[in-house]
This record gives C-alpha cells, structure tokens and sequence, in this order.
C-alpha cells in the first residue's frame, strides 16, 4: 500500500471546473513577471498584496504558490528545489518521473506536488496555490 | 525569552583559515594532500544544510558569523550559541596522533575566528575520540578557557560501549574540570566502525538518521550501569541530536531490569533513572513529530523535560528545529527551562531566580 498522495493528474475538464473558468475569467488578473524571466525550476520571489509568493516556471507554464510551508512555517519557495519525481514501477525498479513535478521546502527537504501543491508524504496541510495564466509572454495571477 | 542553543554547525571557508594553526608534520600533510577524510556511499544535499543557508556568492551562512547572526542569532533571541563545528575531518581518525593535532587546530582555529567574533558564541573542546588519554590532554590544555563550556565527544565514539572504563582519563577530566561531556552523532564515526546502524551499514542517510537513539540508548544504558556517575560524581553527559521520545522506555525498562539483576551493577547506589536525572540532558533536536500533538506533550512530562532536556537547533542542517516547535501545551516554567535554564545550569550560568515551581506542568487540551 502506498503512503504517499497521488499527484493530480490534470484530465478532461469537467463541467465543474468548465464553470470555474468561465468563473475565472471575471477574475482580477494582475501583472506579475514575464515569462522569459523566469528560469525553469528556480523559484522566483515576488511580493503581491503584502503575500510574499513563489512563481515556479516549468516548460511554459508557471505555478504560483504562497511562500509558506504547512509544516513549520518556512518560505517554502525561496531557494526551494524543483525536480522530477523519484519512485519506483510496479516491478519495483526505481523511476524517475520529469514530467510530475516536485518541489521540496528549503528548510525540512519535504517535498509538494507542484500540480496541487499537496505533500508527497500523507501529512496535514499543503502548499497554498493561485491561479495563474500566461498570456503573449506574461505571466498573470489572480490574488 | 533568553535562548541557549546547544548544537550550531559551522565551518572554516577554506582550509587557509585553520590551516596554520595545525602542527607539523600535519601541516605540510594537509597543504599538500588535504585533511585525511572518511567517507562513504551517503547522500549529502549541500553538505545537509537548509539551502536558505547559502549566500547569494553560493558559500552557506555557517562559513559566515555574519549570516550567522542574520539568519539565527540575532532572529531567536541568543544568549548562548554553542559551536559544534565539524567532526568530518578528524573523528573516527584510527591515527590518534593525527587526530589529537587536527582537533588542536581545530578548537585553537575556533577560540580566534568565532567565539571572539560575538559575545554570544561559546564552544568545547574537540578531542580525539579514540584515544581517551591524548583526549584528556586536549582537555587540559583549554579547561578554563572563559569560551569552552563543554567537551565534545562525536557519538557513538568508539568501538566499545562508551562507560567502557578504557574512557576513565576523559570522564575524569571532564569531571574535574565541570565541563559535560557532550555527544553528537557522527556519521563519520559509525563508518570507521563498520556500523552505520546497530546492526551494521545503513543502505542511507535516512536510516542512519532515524536509528541514532539506538546508539544513544545503548551509550546511556552502559554509562549508567557501569557506575560511571558514582566513579565520576560531577561528571554531566549530554546527548544532542538523538530526539527525545525513546527515554521513557530505556528508562523505565533499565529501573525494572535492575531490580532483578542488580548484582550485575554493584556499583548503583540508586535506580538507574535517578543517575539520568541528575547527570544527563538531552537536545530537543530533531523533535519527533506524532500525529497528535498532546502525545508529544505526554512523554515530556513522562521523562520530567523540565529537568533534563535542552535546546538544541542544529543550525544550519537541514533537520533544524525553532525554539516554537515546542508542544504548544508546555507551561511557561518548563519552556523557559527547556530553552534556558536547564542549559544554563549545565555551562555555570546565572539562572535568573523566579518563583515558580520547578515541577512539570500537567499538559493540558
């Protein structure tokens, strides 16, 4: 049995989060950073309405998470390390997994999904998102 | 709160800084092949430091008092930073001589570069811990010295359960000169001896990690039913690193064995347990972590934390605990015994006087 969290495996929209986009088109989407200054991987720390937030870019998309970690309340994003996702296959051969994304606290080393910002390992809490979008090269967020 | 931190790593930038403070021919040895170093198959990220530690130069803060400060002393509160250093380069050496001259540079290199760079900042004694006699004699030589305030011992340190009376010449200087004999895990060490974990090398870090309370269980365990306190009355041991929630077990298990098998340590006077709480103190770090908080709060009342345990952070490593993780249910007594005074009492500090019971507060809901 397994004790870790699945990671989200993003799928076919359903109609609830089809009504969510429509929803989040009425956000107020701010102006954040350009994509191109964001290097894959390496956290980059900005401050939004007095929140200090991670944008996290990985290929050309870019997830934003609020710097604190559930577990002792440490800037979570800030010299943070990104990777892929270490494990095994059904025969029990370790894997490694570029395409799940995890980020690990610079303090304690526990790792989150980037995708949900949920833990690897079952624990109370996860990592704080917002969403985010990139439009023509910038990247927006909604508070 | 006054804090006194018992375990704060750091390191020497570059050999150049310790380097002339070492003897010859090790000197020479070093400049031209660099420190001798055992070493293994384990995974260290970044030397196993927070990666917030390191500088926008890449160096990490515990090369730097400076960051230091930045990033610990000057954001906790400390009255007392005690320097732990290193013990990569010299423990486990099987070559005493070589280790005995390293560890002579190595506190000599610390008394210059840091403990004089803040009031705030003290150190011990490092000393070759194969060799019990050159050790004493490390102790000698810096005993009074108004920065040292203990004798650091990397655990477990040898090849023998540590109350082996082969330790005699070190527990008798540490006792005659007040200074607590203090122990740290060293990963270093437990290759030297073939035994990463009790049962022998750990496949990682992160076994070796979870299983040092076996080795502190087992150093403990002998300390006390050896006699070591009734040979060595002023004699005050202190286990860092190792977490604190196995102690009702080996405590409770050693008083209920030696009521059976007492003539296997005539030299008890009382029951083991009460030699652990007048002689032992061990480090919060890393401070176990159960699902339910009110458990923890439960085993610091079961072992009397407010008698025996101190503050430990482990700066920079990545295992570093802040004085708040603390069980959130502690009375203000027991924290600020914890945090201070159970420390203060060990290095020959003032403890400030108050009125209050001394006893362990019930943890409340």
């Amino acid at each position: 049995m397994s004790n870790t969290a699945s990671p989200s495996a993003t799928a076919t929209p359903t109609p609830a989060a089809a009504s969510a986009e429509a929803a989040a088109v009425e956000k107020n989407w701010t102006e954040v950073a350009r994509l191109d200054s964001l290097q894959p991987g390496v956290p980059k720390i900005i401050l939004v309405a007095g929140k200090s937030i991670g944008l996290i870019r990985d290929k050309n998309q870019v997830h934003a998470l609020l710097n604190y970690c559930p577990h002792a309340g440490a800037p979570v994003c800030t010299k943070a390390r990104v990777s892929g996702f270490v494990g095994t296959d059904s025969d029990g051969n370790l894997t490694y997994n570029e395409e799940t994304k995890v980020l690990r606290c610079p303090w304690h080393h526990w790792e989150f999904y980037l995708a949900t910002g949920l833990p690897v390992v079952k624990t109370r809490g996860r990592l704080k998102r917002f969403d985010v979008r990139v439009r023509e090269g910038v990247v927006e967020l909604v508070m | 709160m006054s804090l006194i931190d018992c375990d704060i790593h750091f390191a020497p930038a570059h050999k150049e800084e310790w380097l002339p403070y070492l003897d010859e021919p090790y000197r020479s040895e070093v400049n031209q092949f660099g420190p001798r170093v055992i070493s293994s198959g384990v995974r260290w990220e970044d030397g196993g430091n927070r990666w917030d530690t390191v500088l926008e130069d890449g160096r990490n803060g515990a090369l730097d008092v400076t960051a230091m400060r930045d990033q610990l002393l000057d954001v906790y509160g400390h009255r007392l930073g005690l320097l732990t250093g290193i013990n990569t380069w010299h423990a486990g050496q099987p070559d005493g001589d070589y280790a005995a001259a390293i560890c002579r540079a190595f506190n000599d290199y610390t008394l210059a570069h840091w403990t004089s760079a803040d009031e705030r900042l003290y150190t011990g004694i490092h000393v070759p811990n194969l060799d019990p006699e050159l050790a004493s004699r490390e102790v000698e030589r810096l005993a009074g010295h108004p920065k040292i305030k203990c004798v650091f011992l990397p655990a477990t340190a040898g090849r023998t359960p540590l109350g082996n009376p082969a330790m005699a010449a070190l527990f008798k200087a540490c006792a005659k000169h007040g200074l607590p004999l203090h122990l740290h895990p060293s990963t270093t060490v437990m290759i030297a001896n073939g035994s990463t974990i009790p049962t022998g090398m750990a496949r990682n870090f992160l076994q070796i990690h979870v299983c040092i309370p076996q080795f502190y269980m087992s150093d403990l365990v002998s300390l006390v039913l050896e006699g070591t306190f009734e040979k060595y009355p002023g004699l005050k041991v202190m286990f860092i690193e190792g977490g604190i929630c196995w102690l009702p077990h080996v405590l409770w298990r050693m008083d209920k064995e030696y009521k059976a098998l007492r003539q296997q340590a005539p030299r008890l006077k009382r029951l083991p347990s009460e030699y652990v709480y007048d002689h032992v103190r061990f480090g919060t770090q890393p401070l176990e972590e159960p699902d339910k908080p009110e458990h923890l709060a439960q085993i610091f009342n079961m072992i009397q934390a407010d008698r025996i345990v101190v503050y430990s952070s482990d700066y920079p490593h990545f295992d570093f605990d802040e004085p708040s993780f603390l069980p959130k249910t502690l009375g203000e007594t027991t924290r600020r015994r914890i945090l201070h005074d159970n420390a203060a009492e060990l290095f020959g500090l003032p403890v400030p006087a108050v009125s209050e019971e001394k006893t362990m507060e019930p943890a409340s809901r």
